[in-house]
């Protein structure tokens, strides 16, 4: 069984209300949403209660997915980030948060195995991540980690709109491209 | 199969990346409702390199009570009847029939899928035709307005095209028109409409025309109708200009009196 279809599997069980379905999944995934959450919100206790509510979205909403919009990691993470960042919002943790992204780039060389598929896949991403053009990276880091919508990275940038747009497709799609094929994660 | 257009790769960019706004979400989904193998194929994508910028953050690790505490929430929240609370006798029949039961769970879990996405795929289709309806009626309330004025926009002769363009402008309200014919752009390329205030362009959008090369663009209200100068139309790099004006030829153009 592939990691897709073991992941299709979990849902299929969740969705008819099977706990062991959603351990499964939880076990496969949580090295992965943890940290993002923690890298949104700042803190692990906030984290955690983002990642239980993410969990229970799932559980009650497995029965929506569709495997045509991407695949389970990025469903699994778009709610986590969803989340994550309405917390980040409300509780006003810019300033926490920021401490965690400056605290991460200087410590861009510190062991990263607790990353769900190990060192080597994590420094691969980084280092994929790190040579993408500073412009296309920018316009990715602002949508992704800070929520920022196309128009507004348009006006932070100052760059126009169709530019900003087609730097986010590019830099998706070069980062992409670098990355091996098939379930890399 | 829907048509495909460049500029529904960037919405792929933009629903993977969560940022995507609630009117391109659901043109995308209308999109995709029809069948697009070059952006699912583009979402897959998307989706995976999302996945790796995601990855990219500090390892962290929650403490091991969260585990727990997801499975009691879930325990608290059944999504459907614990085989474990039925009678005994109930279990052992449910056992003996288990490859059934998960054969029809699998396929009633397809035809709900399928059910689903039909559903809303109607739901889709009846907000279109609704909008179109009321659309219709805002293009004759502005055609019969005393203060539009209807006009052809001119071939400048700069590129050889098959393109034509009329349209009627009410310069109270900011209303517009316009009907284009022969809408079909070299490969790679895109027409573009602009309204020019003085000499400042300011673009309307990509012409999006039907396979017979006809499309119709209606604009409500454009800003300061009172300083329109002029419409125009230029032949685009796919997807429009990235510049704040044309960056390529202008091909029809009318001026309005002031």
């Amino acid at each position: 069984m592939t990691d897709v279809t073991r992941d299709l599997d979990c849902l299929r069980r969740i969705a008819a209300g099977d706990e062991a379905g959603l351990s499964e999944l939880y076990d496969r995934y949580i090295g992965l949403i943890f940290p993002m959450a923690v890298k949104i919100v700042g803190d692990n206790a906030h984290a955690e209660d983002v990642v239980q509510e993410v969990w229970m979205q799932v559980w009650r909403s497995a029965p929506s997915y569709d495997p045509k919009r991407g695949p389970v990691a990025a469903w699994l993470l778009t709610i986590t980030r969803s989340r994550a960042l309405d917390v980040y919002r409300s509780r006003s943790a810019r300033a926490k948060r920021e401490d965690v992204v400056a605290k991460e780039s200087v410590e861009s060389g510190h062991d990263p195995g607790a990353a769900i598929n190990g060192a080597r896949k994590r420094d691969l991403v980084r280092r994929a991540f790190a040579a993408l053009e500073p412009k296309k990276r920018e316009v990715l880091e602002l949508a992704y980690w800070h929520g920022l919508s196309q128009s507004e990275i348009a006006v932070r940038v100052g760059a126009p709109l169709g530019t900003v747009k087609s730097w986010m497709r590019q830099g998706l799609r070069d980062l992409r491209a670098s990355l091996p094929e098939g379930e890399w994660w | 199969m829907s048509e495909h257009h460049e500029e529904y790769l960037d919405l792929c960019a933009a629903y993977a990346l969560g940022v995507i706004d609630e009117v391109g979400q659901r043109r995308l989904e209308e999109h995709l409702a029809h069948g697009c193998s070059i952006c699912e194929a583009a979402l897959a994508d998307f989706s995976s390199a999302a996945v790796a910028i995601a990855s990219t953050a500090a390892p962290a690790k929650p403490s091991p009570r969260l585990r727990e505490r997801v499975l009691a929430a879930a325990r608290s929240q059944p999504r459907a009847p614990s085989l474990r609370r039925r009678p005994a006798f109930v279990q052992v029949v449910l056992a003996a029939a288990s490859i059934a039961l998960l054969a029809t769970t699998v396929t009633m879990w397809q035809r709900v899928e399928r059910m689903t996405a039909e559903r809303d795929a109607t739901r889709v289709q009846l907000e279109e035709i609704a909008r179109e309806l009321e659309d219709s009626k805002r293009i004759e309330r502005l055609l019969a307005s005393p203060d539009t004025d209807c006009f052809d926009l001119a071939a400048t002769g700069t590129v050889d095209t098959t393109l034509s363009a009329r349209a009627c402008f009410d310069r109270s309200s900011g209303g517009a028109v316009l009907v284009f014919h022969g809408a079909t752009p070299p490969s790679g390329h895109d027409y573009e409409l602009w309204v020019l205030h003085g000499d400042h362009p300011v673009s309307l959008g990509i012409v999006r025309a039907d396979a017979s090369g006809r499309a119709l663009t209606h604009l409500d209200a454009i800003a300061s109708p009172v300083t329109v100068t002029a419409f125009a139309v230029s032949l685009e790099p796919a997807g429009g200009s990235t510049a704040p004006g044309p960056s390529g030829p202008v091909i029809r153009v009318a001026a309005l009196e002031g």
